[in-house]
Formats: C-alpha cells, structure tokens, sequence
C-alpha cells in the first residue's frame, strides 16, 4: 500500500515538475552584467557603439514601429526609445548574471533552470518571468546553445 | 340486285342447336317470300320467314347456291353488315362510352367484319400514340401494355419515391444524432485514456442529459457505449434498408426500357387480365385503355376500366423486395454472409474446420462494422456553439498575468505604458485556446473581406498575427470586422459568403505564437466597420467566462 502512495505521489510530483519553468525577475535579464531590458536605447550604443544597421520593423500586433539595432551576434529591438527585445546568436554575450552563453553545452542550465530544463523539449528551454508577461527562450541544437531570445505572448 | 338474306340467315342457323340437324330447305314452304329465279339469281326474304314452326323439327338444309354473283352484293342487300361507323378516339370518358355503345351493337347485330376491321383502328391508334408501326395489332397492344404501365410507374412511384426519401432522410437525421454521440463519447474516451477526469474540453457536450464531464470512468463510458453502439446499430440497418429501397424507387422513375423485368412483369399481368375477357370485351377494354381512360377515373358500372397493375403497392414491394445494397454490415446475421463467403472461397475446407472459420467470420464482420463505423465517426464535425470560434473555448494564460493576460485591454504587465500607466501592456484581443490544427469555425456569417495564409504552419515571425482570416458581419444592424489570428492555415477566400459554424481554417501557432512558450491560440480580435475602433472580443462570444476567467458552461448545443 505504502509502495502504490508512493508511485502516485512520485507520479504527480514529476507531472508537476514537466508542466512547469523556472521563473525569474525581470532586473535579472542582464547581458554582459547591463541591464538592457526596459531602458533607453542609448545605453545600448554607450555599451556596444553604433550598431552595423537600424532597420525599421513593423510590429504588427502593437501597431507600432520599431527599430532593429542589428549587430554581430546580437540584435536588440528597440521601441519608442526603449529596449523591447533582444535575440543573442553570438557567443561574445553573457546572459545574466550566470554567465549564460551561446554555444554553451546545455547541461550546463540544468542546475540553474532545472525546473525549464526537465521541461525542454528537443530544441528549446523556457525561463518565465514573475513580474512581467515575457519569456526567455533558450534554443539549442546537438546540446548547445544557439540563440537567446526574449519573447512575447 | 337481288334482295338477299342467306348469309345472314346461314350464319345464324348454324349458331343455333335447333337447326344443328339435315335441313331439305323447300323454298317457300315455310317462307313467304318470291322464289322464282331469274337468270339464276333467285329471290328470296328470310325475314318473313316463320321459324316457329321450325321448331323441333328436324330438317336438313341443301342450298345450291348455283352461279350466285356475290359481286354483286352491296350495303343494301341481305348479306352484307349493317354499316356502322368505327370506334374512334376523344380520349375522354364520354368517348369511351361512345365506343363501347358502339361494340355492345356491334355485338348485337353479330358485325364480324365490323369487329375484324377494329383491330385494324386499335392498331393505328396505338401506332399514332406511341409513334411507331407494328407489324400487327397483337404486337401493338403488347407494346402499348407495357407503354401504359411505363405511364403507371411514372404516375406511382413519386409516392413511394416521397415515402422512402423521408424514411432515408428521418434516418440520416437518427444516424447523425447517434454517430455524434459515439463520437462525443469516444472523445470522451480519449480523454480519459489520457488522465483527463475533470478537465473535459467537451463539457457543453452532454450525452443523454448527462454532460460528457460527468462521465469520468472508462467502465461508466464503455457502457454508454454500449446503449448508443446498439441504437446505432438499429438506426443504421433501417438507414440501409430504406436508402437502398429509396435508390431502387427513384431508379424506377427512369425506366425507358419496355425489356425492364419490372415492365415485363407489369405487361403479362396487363396481358392476362386482357386475356380473362372474350373478344368484345377485349376490344371493349382496347378502346377503352386508348381514350386514356386512367385509374383512378373509372368507367361506370358494368363497364371493364383499364387499371394499372403498376400500384404504389406493387411498386414498393418490387423496390423493397429488389433493392441493391445487400444487408447493412449491422444486421445481426451479416456474419452469415460473411462465413457463407468464406466457406464458397475454400470449398474444400472440412466441416471440422467451420467453428474456427465461423469465429474468423465473426471477426471480420466486427472488423467491417468498425471500419464503417470510423468512416462515420469521421464525418462527424462536432461544432462549437454558434458565436464560438472552437469548441469550448478557454482563455489562454500569458505569464505572470496569467488567464487575465489573455483578455482584452491594458491586461498584460510589462515595461511598457498603457492607458497612461507604465508596467501595464496593451492586449488587442482575446487569446482563445485552440489545439493545433484543429478547426476554426466563424463565430458569425459574412464575407470574408481579408486573408493572409502566407505562413506555413507553426512559422515564427516576431510580433506578427501570423496567417489570419476577416469576416465582415453585420450584428443586430451594425457592422463588425472579426479577425482570427495565428492560423496554421486558411480554408476560406476573400470575397467568399459565409455561415456561422462553417470552417475557416486550422487554428495553430504561425507568428507570434510560434514561439515555445505560447499555448496555441486563436487570437480573436473585433473591430468596428472602418477598423477605428477595437472591441473586446469577449461581448462577441456565445460562451461566457466568470470573475477568474474561466468559461461559464453553457449548453448550446
């Protein structure tokens, strides 16, 4: 009887654990130790320079325009001044303050996202946030990291 | 010419026992008339004769008739027929009766020729109303038998045809009631199999009164099952039955072969009818079939009317008994025919074989009722209430904000301002939860007034509604443009008429929505006619939702 308690209980326990993420604070979306995330575009140039192109992006779902600061291995989206969204692919960015890198093996966010990382599927990791509607999304091929992005609903 | 009668005479002697003896005729022994000869034509008046006093005698006639000239009878001498005009054709009940009046004194007056040359006048008749010449008056009639009954079937098979176009559709309507219930129940099953007792997407569902989420076992489901699998069972065979009876009727319609069996078969009732008559009365019913005399008009009593052997009843049965169709796999002795199949295919199997076999059988007709029975299930749409975009929709969860974040307005926190406070964000519509390629139906008729099914399904594109369709509709006299966003594809085009319920596309995940971390969705927008102002798309749906925005059950179905 104590043995059938015990399945059910490991059973839902590990049916919890899949259905969820990590979550994280907003203030902890740091790249290269800056947070980016919500401040005014400047910052970004002040840490990375003029970028190689800003590109005009229509956001259809805001009904807004917004501007691409595309440089190499990292494109940050900017609208209304303010820094709405980035997207890492080069490995010359740390993301937070654990050091999170493109081409990283992916083992290595088992003990920091060991909630997201249970619940990865074959090519991406989830990170949620507790204090705004956003995501991070942490995608890998053949265990390493390829892209870092934050995402919307 | 000479006055006469012996023809006449002669033909009604022979008909009559009393003269059946050896006549020696003594001209002017019993007669009164002028029987001097003259030029060897002689004279003589038979109806003066006195035949009474011929009366049992016993007499044996000679007449030497010598050189008689019959060239020179005519119209006005002893031994020609009385004239009388032929049958002739008004088609109309005051014809017939004329016609008949006509025979009854041909009859009378024993007009051979008379009788003779009707047939001559049927069998032109029957040529003019069917357009084509026969060879003879039998082939005629024959031909025009089974003309009639063609006329007949025509006539009687709409009600039967009406009968079994509303027992196939009363039954299409029965079949389609009992097929959604298997499938709702089989949906259920699904769900249960999969863990899910209390969270049933079908819960507006109900299956006789009980709503398909107060079915959470599999032993409780199976014996739904069971009840619904045997009314299907009998609605499905009398479906059958009655399609394919339906399809043999209709059929029946079209017939233009006088070679049809059903034809042949209709003829040679007409025929023996016809032959049950003497000849009069034959030539009575010819005419009578010819002046269109049609049951259920009737001549008056006494008088033989045509009838059709073609009935509604005969009709039916005929259909009933020949429909196609075989039996339906749901008849409880369909394992027979199956069995009998295979035992025909392996002749040379030992009877102590056949309890296997017959278990073979029993096997492969569950296997067929099962096949038939998917294809069913398969064909079932189970909709949504009208007003809903899927079935039982659910507001989707985004974030922190949880459901609240899937609603419209200022919902969603952010750092971003809306509605002049900072950390709130802009939700322009109503994140419905939809599984992937699943159908999305209109909420509303309309036109299709705008589409983009660019995206393939599931691509990602940042900030983007993805594929999307806009039905332009009309609510209570005002203009409404509702947009469905996020399709994995679209069914419809633009310009397109459509109804409420009626497929628009798979709902899925393109755009925006691609990315991991969102629940597929339909992201349900509502604007105003010129696209000015954006509603709150939760006023637009049928299915409700309380304080914690979950969906308040509704039973529309």
């Amino acid at each position: 009887m104590k043995k059938v308690i015990l399945i059910i209980y490991l059973t839902l326990v590990s049916a919890n654990c899949k259905a969820q993420n990590n979550t994280i604070h907003s203030s902890e979306i740091t790249i290269n130790g800056t947070q980016f995330f919500g401040k005014e575009a400047s910052l970004v140039t002040q840490h990375f320079g003029q970028p190689y192109s800003i590109k005009d992006y229509y956001f259809e779902m805001d009904d807004v325009m917004s501007q691409k600061y595309n440089y190499y291995g990292i494109i940050f989206t900017v609208i209304n001044n303010r820094t709405y969204s980035f997207e890492i692919t080069g490995s010359n960015y740390t993301f937070t303050n654990n050091n999170i890198k493109v081409g990283d093996n992916i083992s290595t966010l088992q003990s920091i996202y060991p909630l997201s990382y249970a619940n990865k599927t074959n090519n991406s990791l989830t990170i949620r946030f507790n204090d705004i509607d956003r995501f991070i999304i942490i995608f890998f091929s053949s265990k390493q990291i390829t892209k870092i992005r934050l995402g919307s609903y | 010419m000479k006055n006469i009668y012996i023809f006449l005479l002669m033909l009604g002697l022979s008909q009559h026992s009393m003269f059946a003896q050896n006549w020696n005729f003594n001209w002017g022994g019993i007669g009164s008339g002028n029987t001097a000869a003259t030029n060897s034509i002689f004279k003589f008046n038979f109806n003066k004769l006195d035949f009474s006093k011929l009366k049992d005698a016993n007499f044996k006639i000679n007449i030497n008739l010598g050189n008689f000239d019959f060239s020179n009878l005519n119209a006005n001498n002893c031994c020609v027929e009385k004239p009388l005009v032929d049958i002739s054709f008004g088609y109309n009940i005051e014809a017939a009766l004329a016609a008949s009046a006509l025979i009854q004194q041909a009859l009378d007056d024993g007009l051979e020729k008379w009788f003779n040359r009707q047939h001559t006048v049927l069998k032109k008749e029957i040529e003019k109303q069917l357009g084509q010449s026969f060879s003879n008056y039998d082939d005629a009639r024959n031909t025009y038998f089974k003309y009639h009954e063609k006329i007949g079937i025509q006539k009687n098979h709409t009600s039967i045809e009406s009968k079994y176009n509303a027992r196939r559709l009363d039954g299409e309507n029965k079949r389609s009631i009992s097929v959604k219930n298997l499938k709702l129940l089989r949906l259920r099953e699904n769900e249960l199999k999969t863990g899910n007792i209390n969270n049933s997407s079908y819960g507006n569902f109900s299956y006789n009164g009980t709503s398909l989420d107060q079915i959470q076992s599999l032993s409780q489901l199976q014996s739904l099952w069971r009840n619904e699998y045997s009314t299907f069972s009998n609605v499905q065979r009398s479906y059958h039955n009655n399609y394919y009876t339906y399809l043999k009727i209709k059929s029946i319609g079209y017939i233009t072969n006088y070679n049809d069996p059903l034809v042949v078969a209709l003829f040679n009732k007409q025929l023996a009818n016809y032959n049950r008559y003497d000849r009069w009365k034959r030539l009575d019913l010819m005419q009578a079939y010819l002046n269109e005399i049609r049951p259920p008009l009737a001549l008056p009593s006494g008088y033989i009317s045509p009838k059709f052997y073609a009935t509604p009843q005969y009709l039916e049965n005929y259909a009933v008994k020949n429909r196609g169709g075989g039996k339906s796999v749901f008849d409880d002795d369909y394992v027979y025919i199956v069995f009998g199949n295979i035992i025909n295919s392996h002749f040379e199997l030992p009877q102590i074989y056949y309890n296997q076999f017959f278990h073979y059988a029993k096997e492969q007709t569950e296997k067929l009722r099962n096949n038939e029975l998917n294809k069913l299930l398969n064909e079932v749409e189970i909709k949504p209430c009208a007003g809903d975009p899927v079935i039982n929709p659910e507001i989707v969860s985004s974030g922190s904000s949880g459901k609240k974040g899937g609603t419209f307005g200022c919902t969603r926190t952010d750092k971003t301002t809306c509605g002049g406070v900072y950390g709130k964000k802009n939700h322009s519509g109503l994140d419905v939860k939809a599984n992937v390629n699943e159908n999305a139906f209109a909420m509303y008729s309309g036109t299709i007034s705008s589409i983009r099914n660019t995206f393939s399904p599931g691509k990602y594109k940042g900030n983007s509604y993805g594929n999307f369709v806009v039905i332009t509709t009309v609510i209570n006299g005002s203009t409404y443009n509702i947009k469905y966003n996020h399709l994995n594809s679209v069914s419809v085009t633009q310009g397109q008429t459509i109804n409420v319920g009626d497929i628009i596309g798979l709902t899925g995940n393109t755009g925006n929505a691609a990315d991991p971390d969102v629940i597929p969705h339909i992201h349900l927008q509502v604007f105003n006619s010129n696209w000015s102002q954006s509603l709150d798309p939760e006023d637009f749906l049928t299915t409700k939702f309380d304080s914690n925005y979950n969906p308040i059950s509704n039973n529309c179905q």
